[in-house]
């Protein structure tokens, strides 16, 4: 396996010599199966303002690592949301990111227009108060519904116990984001998805909805079960 | 790890010392070769032609240790063997330098291994058995040294460890830091500011394998400890006293990374228009970019406009990644020629429009930023060709479709678990 696709690397490379000698490091097969990337390649930033504020210089950090590629949906625009982008890869079916891109849209655009509303409709005081950009709503509404604990269960003698413990900052996204998308796909399709996710992004954003009573339950259940909570170390 | 001999490279067996061995293998009509020993009579014997070649690399040595690496991998060995080896081995190097017609004093141990691979080319798959001249210092491993009293009693406190060495280095770095501490406290209390800074620019932590050598037998979790410590002490105020003890620790960085970019040269088109070319790729899509230095930001793609070729919003976006990094999207103009990358090209079209096309081209469009971003460089400039680099859109992208496995449906997904 391994000769036969050196000899297909050899075979690309040579045809590049028409051309100009490009870097053609490619690792085409992960030599034991798993990471694709060696373990000191390093992830490139993704806003474009940490690229103005830390110009490279000689002999910094970065000039001896070697940077992993960029992926497509790192545009380097100031329109990119990384929390925006991890969630619509959660929505994405079959590969179609396009179609996930689209439902997006259609949930930031309705955000603003119920925003605007309000806006226009509120008083002088109060419109300092009220946030139209849709990014910043949505990203405010999904921390709200981000779990800081989870329960799973633990058998410990005749009993099985709802133990809880702490959860990682991708864990609580990904639970957030499927709680989100597990509501929404209950819905009827007669309403557009984006729809759906919008109005439950606004009820989040004002702590009210579905999806935030989920999580004060989880809450409530891993506070009343958290003298088990060493159930998870101890295994009789 | 199977060490082949270098006489017949076959596994190296005890056999192999024996001249008698050897003339039983083929031999090349004619050719008669002087031992490089004397022996009691004058042998012409006709040996294979790598054989002859590596005459001139190694003594002939019957060692009564008989050095069969594979039946003796418990073996330690002391050190003046060792260092025996080393002689040989450094005999055996300059040797080979010669022979490639290279100066002994430049020749490299890349250049030792390039120059094997292609005296002895192998093609068997395991590297292990392909010939191979490595310095002894990684084939045989060195007997432990444990200094003990007359009753058996290890000296060093901490032998019970398993790497007391190691354990000890870490008692250390812990006391200068907490000496460090101490002294910024005595002197903050004085109001006297530290007279140097230690500056760590231009060096990184030496690598797991490295800080293997120094102490052998430390796992990873060791080393990240060694160096969360290390790392720790450097960041005081009065580290700049303990610059030995952590500069030991750390390889030094001569040549950057940033120094290899591609030195692509600006050609001149019929028109007049200065241009410059290069090639992207990204899974099976290959692109061949053109970038026209003064330009208003016009694309084509294969003779088509821009918004025609990539319907999709996103494709664009992804080809226009390198001009939104820099702020230079109406500054140049880009032609390109892309081919492959369509996997889904036997999907019918029924049912697909543009904004839900059934064959997207996104892979195509990963080519052209790629091919968009090396043309780039000569025109901007080398900060900006660095902060391209870091922004991750010079290196190729190497996911590739991963393989069908037999006994499942795909690479991943899995036959139906039964039980029984």
């Amino acid at each position: 396996m391994l000769v036969r696709y050196t000899l297909n690397l050899l075979r690309i490379c040579s045809r590049q010599h028409a051309l100009t000698p490009c870097q053609c490091r490619v690792f085409a097969q992960p030599s034991k199966g798993y990471a694709i990337y060696p373990t000191d390649m390093v992830d490139p930033q993704p806003s474009p303002e940490y690229y103005k504020e830390n110009l490279p210089e000689e002999g910094d950090e970065l000039s001896i690592k070697k940077i992993k590629a960029a992926s497509s949906s790192q545009t380097y625009s100031t329109l990119y949301n990384p929390t925006i982008d991890k969630f619509t890869n959660l929505i994405v079916k079959e590969g179609k990111k396009f179609a996930a891109e689209r439902i997006m849209q259609t949930t930031l655009a309705h955000i603003k227009l119920v925003q605007l509303k309000q806006y226009h409709a509120a008083t002088e005081s109060e419109k300092a108060e009220i946030e139209v950009n849709p990014t910043t709503v949505f990203c405010e509404a999904f921390n709200n519904m981000k779990p800081v604990v989870n329960v799973r269960s633990i058998r410990h003698g005749a009993n099985v116990y709802q133990v809880p413990y702490s959860l990682e900052e991708h864990q609580r996204f990904f639970v957030a984001g499927k709680w989100l998308l597990d509501h929404i796909r209950k819905g009827k399709p007669s309403t557009k998805a984006g729809l759906r996710i919008a109005r439950e992004i606004l009820a989040a954003y004002n702590n009210q909805g579905e999806v935030m009573r989920k999580k004060y339950e989880l809450h409530k259940l891993a506070d009343a079960n958290r003298a088990y909570a060493h159930f998870a170390w101890k295994r009789k | 790890m199977s060490r082949t001999c270098f006489w017949c490279l076959r596994s190296r067996g005890p056999a192999c010392y024996s001249l008698a061995f050897h003339k039983t293998t083929p031999y090349i009509a004619g050719m008669v070769v002087q031992p490089r020993f004397q022996t009691g009579e004058q042998q012409t014997t006709n040996l294979h032609t790598s054989s002859i070649l590596l005459r001139g690399l190694m003594p002939i040595r019957t060692d009564n240790d008989g050095t069969n690496l594979m039946k003796k991998k418990h073996v330690r060995y002391s050190e003046d063997y060792i260092q025996e080896k080393i002689e040989e081995y450094k005999l055996g190097v300059r040797r080979l330098a010669v022979m490639m017609g290279r100066d002994p004093k430049t020749f490299t141990e890349d250049d030792v291994k390039s120059s094997i691979r292609y005296l002895f080319p192998s093609s068997l798959t395991s590297v292990s058995a392909r010939p191979s001249l490595d310095h002894p210092a990684d084939l045989f491993p060195r007997e432990i040294r444990v200094e003990a009293d007359s009753h058996g009693r290890p000296k060093n406190y901490l032998f019970y460890t398993m790497s007391d060495l190691f354990y000890e280095e870490l008692h250390f770095i812990y006391s200068c830091l907490l000496e460090a501490q101490q002294l910024d406290d005595r002197n903050y209390e004085k109001k006297i500011a530290p007279e140097t800074t230690l500056d760590l620019k231009g060096s990184s932590w030496m690598s797991h394998d490295e800080v293997k050598k120094m102490f052998h037998n430390i796992k990873l979790p060791m080393y990240n400890l060694l160096i969360s410590q290390l790392s720790r002490l450097a960041e005081e105020p009065y580290a700049y006293k303990y610059k030995n003890l952590i500069m030991k620790y750390r390889v030094v960085f001569q040549v950057q990374i940033a120094a290899k970019l591609d030195q692509l040269e600006t050609k001149v088109d019929e028109n007049g228009r200065e241009y410059s070319e290069a090639q992207g790729k990204r899974k099976t899509a290959v692109a061949d970019v053109r970038v026209y230095s003064k330009g208003k930001g016009r694309i084509t793609i294969n003779g088509e406009e821009f918004d025609e070729f990539f319907p999709l919003i996103t494709d664009r976006q992804v080809v226009i990644t390198p001009f939104n990094l820099l702020r230079m999207n109406l500054f140049f103009d880009v032609e390109a020629n892309v081919r492959g990358g369509l996997s889904g090209i036997w999907m019918s079209e029924k049912g697909s429009s543009p904004q839900f096309p059934t064959n997207p081209k996104t892979s195509q469009a990963g080519a052209i930023r790629l091919g968009i971003a090396r043309a780039l460089q000569p025109f901007v400039g080398a900060t900006n060709a660095e902060i391209l680099r870091r922004a991750g859109l010079l290196t190729q992208d190497p996911r590739k479709k991963e393989r069908k496995k037999p006994g499942q449906w795909k690479a991943r997904k899995k036959f139906t678990w039964k039980k029984r």
